[in-house]
């Protein structure tokens, strides 16, 4: 606790940094970030030369990479958003996600930078154009990451069976 | 005498003197001779003493006298007087003692020798004297060392003192009689030697008898001994019980020549019998309700039924006792050993060879042996309950060692376990520790998981994508420059296909290129390319960048519909436009 020297202050922040580190609060970004990859990664599984044209579209990807990225990141998201909701590894899965997410929010402002008339390609391949609303959104999404890495504590599965397993 | 001497001394004539002279020797002689003649044939002293005085008072015709004789050694005295009064003699009887200390305080010869009579005149006698006053003439001797003794006489009845032969007369009197004191007290002596001699004899002989009854004893003894040396020896060696009964059997009919006998035990707990029997009434083996049933009668007629342990009782009347059981067998003698109340034994024997029944230092031998017996037989029992011990020690024994062993591999096994426990607790602790961590190996984990799921599902899916690009692995389309390009362009060889998409085309391509793009290639190959395109001409195909190839996606379309010259064009538009070369917009 930093000390202001204001009376006031000094009882506020507490106060403000406990809302905001409340272990539901972690709980209900985790599960948010969590059911929004799974969501996200569906429709990329199950569409993956879509998501391939996606990839190769903001063109920072060599070419030999794109559809073993394709193959690959949903699965990640899926696993992660899964891990998260479960509330399994979820420090692992929540700085996967924040790393992914880092990740779109870069190419997306690289791709804004260059001016590329892309869709984002976030949810579905004939998404809403990109926009700075687009980076906007990604930079929040990162910023919940972050915080459930940070902070998350409720409802972790690993820890009934972490705390049964010091017992023996 | 009186008158001889009287004679003797009135005649003048020596003739008469002479024969007065022999007369009175002759008187003298036989005077000794009579005494002597008279005392020889009494032993008594005191009828002796006696028979002296008279004779002596007669012939020196003495009015009164005394014999006196001491015996120093049993302090007896005996006194003979003859001619005192009474109150005197009384007298000289309480002063006995006195009388002998005055005439004997003179050392006494040593030896077994009498001395001699020594005669003590009127005129040497003591003034004062516990004897009457008027003693004439003593005489005082010793014989050997016991005895002593004195004779006195008073004065003569004539009243005539004596004289020289009266003394001489007297002396040989006393010599006559120490003799005859002398030989009856050596005879006395004799006889109390004999007697002594024959009362030793006779303890002597009891002694004999004695000594033989003890040699008796004692060959008896050493006889009983011997038996059971022999009996000890016998079944020393022997542990088991059977051989000990056997043996104890046979040693005793042995001892005592009995041609048939039993014996058996019977361990009533463990309802067993063990019997043997020698001679003509050899039984067979008898069962335990059977033993238990004889034991019963006999303990009916034993002679003590204190059932103490390790005791040995007499059965009477033991032929009836057994002659149901054993008949034929005519026991003779049978006792009841009782080694503990559970464990008894039985041993009967018939009659002996000659005949005769056992005497009571034959069954004392007999309970002596049995008595041995009994302690082989409970050493045996023990060593018996020993061994059984043993047997069962080494099988427990053998069971701990089969459980150690067990316990061992038991041991072994936890240790396992423990280890496989240790690990894997190590491991689990270990990924516990992860939980709260971020871990290379959990992203290397969602990597591999995301790498093996997206390739099984898209190997499954059927609308699967290749997951390398189809350039990488066939052959490379041919190129061409962008100068040689330009050429066969102006002279109307070549058509240029843009293969990017539209709205990339729109923003810039090359002059009179035809946007072909990949995706739609079918729609736009059919609609605008084919009017285009004759066998001669050659297509050049570019636009690619860094995440896309359209151009060779196009060229391989074209390839694949046989139109042969299809070139891509090197360098894409960069090289055309550094050419100079016309772009549009």
């Amino acid at each position: 606790m930093e000390k202001t020297g204001i009376p006031g202050k000094a009882v506020k922040r507490p106060v403000l940094r406990k809302a905001m580190t409340h272990p539901y609060l972690v709980l209900a970004f985790r599960i948010y970030i969590g059911s929004l990859f799974v969501y996200a990664s569906m429709y990329k599984i199950n569409y993956a030369s879509e998501f391939a044209e996606t990839i190769a579209s903001y063109q920072l990807v060599p070419y030999w990479a794109v559809n073993l990225l394709a193959l690959v990141m949903p699965w990640m998201e899926l696993i992660c958003g899964l891990f998260l909701v479960i509330g399994f590894r979820t420090k692992s899965a929540a700085a996967t996600i924040a790393g992914l997410l880092a990740l779109f929010s870069a190419a997306v402002a690289i791709s804004l930078f260059r001016d590329l008339p892309i869709g984002c390609g976030c949810f579905h391949a004939l998404g809403e154009q990109m926009s700075w609303k687009t980076l906007l959104r990604d930079l929040v999404w990162l910023g919940m990451a972050v915080h459930v890495y940070l902070f998350d504590s409720a409802l972790q599965v690993e820890k009934r069976f972490a705390l049964a397993i010091r017992d023996i | 005498m009186q008158s001889n001497a009287s004679q003797l001394k009135s005649a003048p004539d020596p003739e008469q003197k002479t024969r007065l002279e022999l007369d009175r020797k002759v008187f003298f002689l036989e005077t000794l001779l009579e005494t002597s003649r008279e005392l020889n044939g009494l032993i008594q002293p005191r009828r002796i003493m006696d028979a002296f005085l008279l004779m002596t008072m007669g012939s020196l015709g003495a009015a009164d006298g005394l014999v006196l004789l001491f015996n120093t050694r049993s302090r007896h005295a005996h006194l003979v007087h003859r001619g005192i009064p009474p109150a005197e003699a009384e007298h000289i009887e309480q002063n006995i003692w006195s009388i002998y200390e005055l005439y004997y305080t003179e050392e006494r010869p040593s030896g077994p020798s009498t001395s001699m009579p020594k005669l003590i005149t009127h005129d040497s006698l003591p003034e004062y004297s516990p004897l009457p006053g008027r003693m004439e003439a003593m005489i005082i001797w010793d014989i050997d060392q016991e005895y002593s003794g004195l004779v006195g006489l008073g004065k003569k009845i004539s009243g005539e003192p004596f004289e020289e032969d009266d003394y001489s007369l007297l002396l040989n009197l006393g010599n006559v009689l120490v003799s005859a004191l002398a030989h009856a007290l050596f005879t006395k002596n004799i006889e109390h030697l004999n007697a002594d001699l024959y009362k030793k004899n006779v303890g002597l002989k009891e002694s004999l008898g004695q000594a033989e009854r003890a040699r008796r004893d004692l060959q008896r003894k050493v006889h009983h001994l011997k038996s059971l040396y022999e009996l000890t020896a016998e079944l020393s060696p022997l542990i088991d019980s059977d051989q000990l009964l056997e043996s104890f059997l046979l040693t005793v009919m042995g001892t005592f020549g009995v041609s048939r006998g039993f014996a058996l035990v019977c361990e009533r707990t463990a309802r067993r019998v063990r019997m043997v029997s020698r001679g003509p009434a050899r039984q067979p083996h008898m069962s335990a309700d059977e033993a238990d049933r004889l034991l019963y009668r006999c303990l009916d007629s034993a002679e003590n039924r204190a059932l103490e342990p390790m005791t040995v009782t007499r059965l009477n009347d033991p032929e009836l006792l057994f002659e149901q059981i054993m008949p034929g067998a005519a026991v003779q003698t049978a006792i009841m050993l009782v080694i503990d109340r559970s464990h008894m034994s039985l041993v009967g024997l018939g009659p002996t060879l000659s005949g005769l029944p056992l005497s009571g230092e034959d069954e004392e031998l007999l309970r002596a042996q049995a008595a041995g017996f009994m302690v082989f037989l409970k050493n045996a029992r023990s060593f018996e309950a020993v061994q059984c011990l043993n047997q069962e020690l080494s099988e427990a024994n053998q069971e701990l060692r089969q459980t150690i062993a067990d316990l061992t591999e038991a041991r072994h096994t936890i240790k396992v376990l423990e280890k496989a426990k240790a690990t894997l607790k190590s491991i689990v602790q270990r990924e516990a520790d992860r939980i709260g961590r971020v871990s290379l190996l959990d992203f290397s984990l969602i990597l591999l998981a995301a790498l093996v799921l997206g390739f099984s599902f898209n190997l499954a899916n059927p609308n699967g994508i290749p997951i390398l690009p189809k350039s990488m692995l066939i052959a490379p389309v041919a190129g061409i420059d962008a100068a040689d390009a330009r050429r066969l362009q102006e002279a109307g060889l070549a058509v240029i296909v843009d293969a990017r998409p539209p709205e990339i085309y729109s923003q810039e391509h090359i002059a009179d290129a035809v946007n072909v793009p990949a995706t739609l290639f079918e729609i736009v190959f059919k609609m605008k390319l084919a009017r285009l395109l004759t066998p001669q001409t050659t297509v050049v195909v570019y636009g690619r960048n860094i995440s896309k190839r359209y151009d060779e996606l196009v060229a391989y379309q074209l390839l694949a519909r046989d139109h042969e010259q299809v070139r891509i064009l090197t360098e894409g538009m960069d090289s055309w436009k550094r050419q100079g070369f016309p772009v549009r917009p």
